[in-house]
């Protein structure tokens, strides 16, 4: 494919397609790229960090990074695979200085801090969505990126495996705790998700 | 199928990822099991709501802020290329003008190969003796020989890490110092 290619085809071709405009030098196609997956990059990377700040910061650095090696990308993988996989890797990194910097302000013998995220409102999880949130940021930090991948980001097992590697079957196992580390947590507040589960509409509000 | 195994399987079940046997025996079970019955729904009722969460947005003019970091980046990278440009031209004249020296004074019968002082004497030297090769360096490039050990390791060491970590800055974050290694570069030249 050339560089010619136009605005509306632009933004009908694969994922692929565009990747290959982008190795060969076409702007147009990166910003296509960005637009295709700011969004889901920052769910996903917000749900890690925890930081809406800190999650902008991490996906502009991902984009940066994909401009930057276009050119080892190999279509033997999806392209979202191998974005997913960048940005997982400057996510763990944040996460391995925070630690650091915990650590050295001695920080970890404080009771941790109830971190807030903007952009929880709305939706018919209304009640449960900001305990839940809170629940998911509790998890340990595989069980955590399992779990969003699998029920936020709505990735297949196959690929959750390849962005992660690991097994699938310990892409599934991590997935199956998660999950009941999550009822755990939600324990205190069975009925709100009982309810729902059944599909009666909730109105108590735990805040 | 007891309730620990069904317990075990419920995620799988959600998912649809039991082979049909297997998932046949759970669905027996839930029909009569009230309690398994209770946890697969607290399951179902946690990944519907994980997947409506509610979407986190980006703050406005985040677009234009990646395009920025990328051209900012692409003018440091510029400027990170001059100034390797003019380095090597620094380096080569420097080379020259050292290989110069020892094709008209001749190789000093010490050992030359490390001594970095000793081609700074040459240069010195030369300097005093040759005023015409420095008015016309050029003069006397294309074929010249350059003596085994002419060209002092110490230029070639300070110049191969300049490569380096002017490469490193570029794969690394270089906005950052952007603005750093422009003044430096200036300043320099
Ligand atoms: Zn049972």
């Amino acid at each position: 494919m050339s560089n010619g290619t136009n605005e509306k085809g632009r933004s009908r071709i694969s994922d692929k397609e565009l990747m290959e405009l982008i190795q060969s030098g076409d702007e147009k196609s990166f910003a296509e790229l960005v637009a295709r997956y700011q969004d889901r990059l920052l769910n996903f990377v917000g749900r890690i960090v925890t930081d809406q700040e800190t999650a902008e910061e991490l996906i502009q650095e991902t984009f940066l990074r994909i401009f930057n090696q276009k050119h080892s990308y190999t279509p033997e993988y999806a392209v979202s695979t191998w974005i997913y996989t960048i940005a997982l890797n400057l996510a763990r990194s944040e996460l391995r200085k925070r630690k650091l910097r915990r650590f050295l302000s001695l920080d970890f013998l404080k009771e941790e801090s109830d971190v807030e995220i903007a952009g929880r409102t709305g939706g018919i999880g209304e009640g449960l969505a900001p305990i839940l949130q809170k629940a998911i940021d509790a998890l340990p930090e595989d069980y955590r990126t399992a779990f969003i991948l699998c029920d936020i980001q709505r990735l297949p097992y196959q690929q959750i495996a390849e962005i992660l590697r690991v097994p699938v079957g310990t892409v599934k196992s991590r997935i199956n705790r998660a999950r009941a580390m999550l009822r755990d947590k939600l324990k205190p507040y069975k009925e709100i998700y009982y309810e729902l589960s059944r599909g009666i509409p909730q109105t108590i509000s735990l805040y | 199928m007891n309730c620990r195994g069904v317990s075990r399987r419920l995620s799988a079940f959600i998912d649809n990822d039991l082979s049909p046997g297997i998932r046949q025996a759970v669905e027996e079970h839930l029909e009569h099991c009230h309690s398994c019955k209770r946890r697969l729904g607290e399951y179902e009722a946690i990944v519907t709501a994980a997947r409506d969460l509610p979407s986190l947005t980006l703050t406005d003019g985040f677009v234009e802020r990646v395009v920025k970091a990328i051209n900012s980046q692409q003018e440091t990278k510029e400027v990170l290329g001059a100034f390797r440009y003019r380095f090597t031209i620094a380096g080569a004249a420097f080379m020259v003008t050292s290989a110069a020296v020892f094709f008209l004074v001749g190789p000093p019968s010490t050992n030359v190969t490390s001594t970095y002082s000793g081609v700074q004497d040459s240069l010195m030297r030369q300097s005093q003796t040759a005023p015409d090769f420095w008015a016309h360096p050029e003069t006397k490039v294309s074929s010249f020989p350059v003596p085994e050990g002419a060209i002092p390791q110490q230029a070639v060491d300070s110049k191969s890490t300049l490569r380096n970590d002017s490469t490193l800055r570029i794969e690394e974050y270089v906005l950052p110092d952007y603005q750093k290694v422009k003044e430096t570069v200036d300043h320099k030249f």
